[in-house]
């Protein structure tokens, strides 16, 4: 999987860089416009992380480009222009999916997976992790055989995690994803972080053995064993 | 008349100025007609007057000519008989009259230049029981030489006065407009170092002073808008030097020597919390900051609040559990109306979670939502804490503003929460206010009047 990232804040480009290559994916940084077209227009990606504010040649305009010499590469638009009518903007331009900055990192690593997934119909209704099964269609959760009273929300919520098994879960995603909540600056993360001790009360502390983990400073992460 | 883009003391000079002349004009025009035709009758009066002396003695003297010549020669009088003269005067001679008069020796017109170059009136009269041609002139120069001087001196007042209304009013016009000057003065020097100076009213209660205290009115919220702006900033700066500050020291220390993994792992992680308090705080900034604005590209949507706060409960619910209070609601369903919802959403979410925030453990938390008949809808969130004092019941909303001063984490925030519900019940059109609760505690009170777009 090859990544071409178009982004002149250097630390921003490079950190992005490592943490992708870390997650095993190739990544190429273009750090001016010009460079990232010349390289999308000889070289061949999988992906494009876009920045809309480049010098010279903005990231839109590269957008516009591709799209009118019909490359249909995947692109993911990374920005500090959050108004809805920048959103629109770039979505209209040919984006396929749109970043804040400042991102969550896991939240790139889900979008990436999301754009490069494509098609792949992955939903599963029976989910299993370790000796923690649980069951879309009857609702109903069990470990080690035996059955957890879990609330609807703290259903959806491990639902959720469970289908992110092993990748780390931003506040930002659950907001939006099982809260269903927009807007990011609502006090809602105090209530992720109850829901999640909840949970963690419910499925990890009567087993020993804790499958959900508490990234500190990034999200929250379903895996078996240690860190 | 149309005065073009003069300065305004030019223009008020010169409609003071054509004002007063066409007054004076009319008044000297009225005194001059009236003096002329006094002076006309008065001077036909006295030709009249001659003539019916000539006619006296002619008449008294049963028509001898002779009589008349006692009258001596300086009238102009002429006698004729069937166009012949019988008798005229020295005068009449010596000034050449008698080219005057056509050749039936009658005369339709009354003005002559005589040969002295003077102008003679005329007066003539056929007298029948001697067949007799009677003609008197008299000299109209007196009240030609009057008329003259009436209108030269006239004409002079006129003109005079004219340029001392002009000189007068353009005075005048400076005077009344000196007040205007001095605020326009006083303004210039008005700036953001001196925001708390006041153009001077002198008499309150004219359109000068009306206008000087518009303008106070206006100063007095300029200067609070622009201290609530510094005392923003200032808010704003400190909460985000606050997270630096510890990103920064945690950063510096664990470089400061060698450090476990572990120890890394820690002042990273401690980091990343810090800079998701700033992403937060960035966040409501901006969405304080962007305000209505923010919501030019989104329209409102017909939804059912008493589901949005059914829901907004349920996802409070649980920070109220944790701190063993109840919520307990009494909401109408299926009140429909248009709304921004998201910004609506945030507030309702915001109060709650400030009741929450605030009140005691094993408190009481309610939620009421009904519509009245006038179809407004009302919402109510109530809680038994300790109350928000009558004093500080406006102030909450603003930006930063905490009551205890306490900017701990444990009670969390930055004091945005509640601006930021303001805002988004005033984005759409409904209003928000604290009230004394119905027991202790505070109350909540939002309104919102039904679909209005």
């Amino acid at each position: 999987m090859h990544i071409l990232i178009v982004e002149d804040e250097h630390k921003v480009a490079h950190a992005v860089k490592e943490g992708l290559e870390k997650e095993g994916y190739s990544v190429t940084v273009a750090e001016t416009g010009e460079d990232g077209y010349f390289r999308i227009t000889t070289e061949t990606f999988d992906l494009l992380l876009l920045d809309i504010m480049l010098p010279g040649r903005s990231g839109l305009e590269i957008l516009k480009t591709l799209r009118e010499k019909e490359i249909h590469l995947p692109v993911l638009i990374l920005t500090a222009k959050d108004a809805v009518e920048d959103r629109v903007a770039g979505l209209d331009c040919g984006a396929d999916d749109y970043l804040v900055k400042p991102f969550a990192f896991p939240e790139l690593l889900a979008r990436i997976r999301a754009l490069t997934r494509r098609g792949r119909p992955e939903y599963a209704t029976s989910l299993k992790v370790n000796d923690l099964e649980l069951n879309c269609v009857s609702q109903v959760v069990c470990r080690t055989g035996q059955q957890l009273a879990l609330t609807r929300r703290e259903f959806e919520l491990l639902e959720y995690l469970m289908r992110h098994e092993g990748q780390v879960v931003s506040r930002e995603m659950l907001t939006r994803d099982v809260w269903k909540i927009r807007d990011r600056a609502t006090p809602i993360d105090n209530v992720i972080d109850v829901q999640m001790t909840r949970l963690r009360a419910k499925v990890d502390t009567p087993f020993g053995v804790p499958l959900l983990h508490t990234i500190r400073g990034v999200g929250f992460v379903l895996r078996e064993g240690e860190e | 008349m149309i005065v073009g883009p003069l300065p305004t003391k030019y223009r008020l000079a010169l409609w003071n100025a054509v004002t007063i002349l066409i007054i004076q004009l009319l008044v000297s025009g009225s005194v001059y007609l009236f003096m002329k035709q006094q002076l006309e009758l008065s001077f036909h009066h006295e030709l009249q007057q001659k003539y019916d002396t000539v006619l006296d003695v002619i008449i008294n003297s049963e028509g001898d000519i002779f009589d008349v010549y006692h009258l001596g020669q300086l009238e102009p009088i002429l006698i004729s008989r069937n166009r012949v003269v019988l008798y005229a005067t020295e005068k009449w001679n010596q000034l050449g009259l008698s080219r005057s008069l056509s050749d039936d020796f009658s005369s339709s017109s009354h003005d002559y230049i005589a040969s002295d170059d003077r102008n003679y009136r005329l007066m003539q009269g056929w007298i029948p029981i001697y067949s007799y041609h009677l003609f008197v002139a008299m000299d109209t120069e007196d009240i030609d030489e009057n008329l003259h001087l009436l209108a030269t001196i006239t004409v002079s007042v006129v003109a005079g006065s004219v340029l001392v209304v002009i000189f007068a009013s353009f005075f005048l016009a400076r005077r009344a407009m000196a007040p205007v000057r001095a605020i326009t003065n006083k303004a210039t020097t008005i700036s953001a170092l001196s925001l708390s100076e006041r153009i001077p009213v002198v008499v309150p209660s004219d359109e000068i002073g009306q206008m000087a205290t518009v303008f106070n009115e206006m100063l007095v919220r300029i200067e609070d808008s622009f201290h609530k702006l510094q005392q923003f900033t200032s808010d704003a700066s400190h909460e985000l030097r606050t997270p630096l500050t510890s990103m920064r020291s945690v950063g510096e220390v664990v470089l400061q020597g060698e450090a476990t993994a572990e120890e890394y792992q820690n002042a990273i992680s401690s980091m990343l919390e810090e800079v998701e308090r700033l992403t937060d705080l960035t966040q409501q900034l901006l969405t304080l900051a962007r305000g209505e604005s923010g919501l030019a590209n989104l329209q409102k949507e017909k939804i059912d609040l008493s589901s949005l706060l059914i829901t907004v409960i349920d996802d409070m619910q649980i920070l109220a559990e944790e701190k063993s209070q109840i919520i307990t609601s009494s909401i109408q369903p299926e009140i429909e109306t248009d709304l921004f919802v998201e910004p609506f959403r945030h507030a309702v979410t915001n109060i709650l979670h400030n009741a929450i925030r605030y009140t005691p453990e094993q408190g009481e938390i309610r939620v009421t939502l009904q519509q009245n008949d006038s179809s407004e809808i009302i919402l109510e969130i109530e809680d038994n804490g300790p109350g928000i004092p009558e004093s500080e019941r406006d102030k909450v909303f603003e930006r930063f503003y905490r009551i205890d001063d306490a900017r701990g984490r444990d009670t969390g925030g930055y004091g945005l929460g509640l601006a930021i519900a303001k805002q988004g019940i005033e984005v759409n059109g409904g209003n928000i206010e604290f009230v004394k609760g119905t027991t202790q505690g505070t109350m909540c009170k939002i309104l919102l009047s039904q679909s209005t777009s």
